[in-house]
């Protein structure tokens, strides 16, 4: 065992047997000449305090760990608030006071089977207004909407626009997210406003081409092949629609490759 | 038990026949717990430059060493009822000033990690080598050996801890491999380990030097 041992400690020494020597030469320094009576005078204070410790270290073992908890928390608890991970949550979306007719506007596939709350639904087509399905007056016309199945779930923001785009107010224009807007009895659509001109048109692309033309439409000037390019100063495109108040009274039409501008 | 600052220490009737020089270490602790506190200055004078020189060696800051050399041996008093003879004293009070080293250590760390004067300054700056005033002529040599010294000292600063420990008690302490286990509350096989280890690393930041 001591031959084992010395062997281990000559082996340790061995290769570094210069450093060590260099270590050895190193000159050996001294206690002060006071250092007794300064260890006394130490003793004679009594027995050494604690060093203070700094209140910074304590702050820190406890403030990380609430940093932490508050972050962690926070991220869990905006997520429930806000999360896009709720799926089919029912959104009952108030429709406010009706009027005498109301009608309650959706496309067949946003429209959930109505709970007992619902009333009746009634599917309108894009813009023949005349034509709703509603048959009295309702008094109580709450919406219940269901938002489409969508991978990514729902929101609270997104059930509240869902509520909008349900909106039978008067004046509002319903965007069912199909390419026909679907427009409320208070609104006129831009066939009416022209029969209420004394015009016929059809829509051909870049306006509506006036198919016969008569009443004070025609006394202003208006003529068959015209085509009209904005009433009022508005862009007239295929579903526009005008405010039941609409007082039409200028149109720009283009005849023979030239814009002109009829006062009605 | 009050100490006299004047180092009438006890009374003569207390004392031993045997002068204090000549007492073992265990001896002298036994006389000061009996309340002879001419022995425990006599511990002192056994003790106070090897400690202080190991600690300076240690720490690479002499003033700091010497701080720490007078807090070990107020330590060492005031524990002296607790210490027991099952094992040498120069362990003992050797153990102590390497924890208080090693707390200074981590103290400084820190300091360095909060203090924003720490952030740019440079290691340089922060070890200040010992140079006792001297009014001699400074001969070329002398020059030499105490850059050589203030490197070497460095070097072994910048060891870590497991390995400075050990490097400085064997090679500049020159105490046994046993000591040092016990100092360092390792096994003998490690010890050596460590100190074959150290050494190496210093080797390799000396190499200009052998």
């Amino acid at each position: 065992m001591l031959r084992e041992e010395k062997r281990l400690q000559d082996f340790a020494d061995a290769g570094e047997e210069n450093v060590a020597a260099m270590l050895g030469t190193l000159k050996r320094v001294d206690a002060p000449a006071d250092f007794d009576f300064r260890v006394r005078a130490r003793i004679a204070q009594g027995r050494p305090a604690e060093k203070r410790v700094s209140w910074f270290p304590a702050f820190a073992r406890v403030a990380a760990p609430a940093l932490m908890l508050a972050a962690v928390g926070g991220y869990f608890g905006y997520n429930a608030l806000y999360s896009t991970g709720t799926v089919n949550v029912p959104v009952v979306a108030d429709a406010g006071p009706v009027a005498p007719a109301p009608v309650v506007v959706a496309t067949s596939n946003e429209i959930a089977p109505a709970p007992a709350a619902t009333t009746e639904v009634a599917v309108r087509p894009p813009v023949n207004t005349e034509e709703t399905v509603a048959g009295t007056p309702k008094k109580d016309t709450t919406t219940v909407a269901k938002k489409p199945e969508t991978p990514e779930g729902g929101s609270v923001d997104m059930a509240l626009r869902e509520t909008n785009t349900l909106s039978t107010r008067p004046g509002n224009v319903v965007n069912t997210g199909n390419s026909s807007p679907v427009i409320p009895t208070s609104t006129l659509s831009v066939r009416e406003v022209f029969s209420a001109m004394g015009i016929r048109a059809s829509f051909s692309g870049t306006g509506w081409r006036v198919s016969s033309v008569s009443g004070r439409a025609a006394a202003a000037g208006l003529k068959t092949g015209d085509i009209i390019e904005t009433v009022n100063g508005r862009s007239v495109g295929a579903n526009i629609v005008f405010d039941e108040k609409f007082l039409g009274s200028i149109l720009r039409v283009k005849r023979d490759g030239a814009s002109i501008q009829i006062s009605l | 038990m009050a100490f006299d600052m004047a180092g009438s220490l006890g009374t003569e009737a207390e004392r031993s026949s045997m002068p204090d020089e000549k007492l073992s270490d265990h001896q002298l602790i036994e006389a000061t717990k009996a309340g002879d506190e001419a022995a425990f200055g006599e511990i002192m004078n056994r003790y106070r430059s090897p400690i202080t020189n190991y600690l300076y060696r240690f720490l690479n800051d002499y003033e700091e060493a010497v701080d720490l050399a007078q807090e070990t041996f107020v330590r060492v008093y005031f524990a002296i009822d607790r210490y027991h003879t099952g094992f040498a004293f120069s362990t003992y009070i050797y153990r102590i000033a390497t924890n208080l080293a090693i707390s200074e250590i981590r103290r400084r760390k820190r300091r360095k990690l909060l203090s924003l004067t720490g952030l740019f300054q440079s290691e340089d700056d922060s070890q200040v080598e010992f140079q006792p005033a001297d009014t001699r002529p400074i001969a070329d040599a002398e020059l030499v050996d105490d850059e050589r010294s203030k490197i070497i000292g460095k070097a072994i600063a910048a060891l870590p801890e497991k390995y400075r420990i050990p490097v400085v008690l064997r090679d500049i302490d020159g105490r046994t491999y046993e000591e040092i286990a016990e100092i360092m509350q390792l096994g003998l096989g490690t010890t050596k380990s460590r100190i074959s280890r150290g050494r190496g690393l210093l080797k390799e930041k000396l190499q200009h030097y052998l």
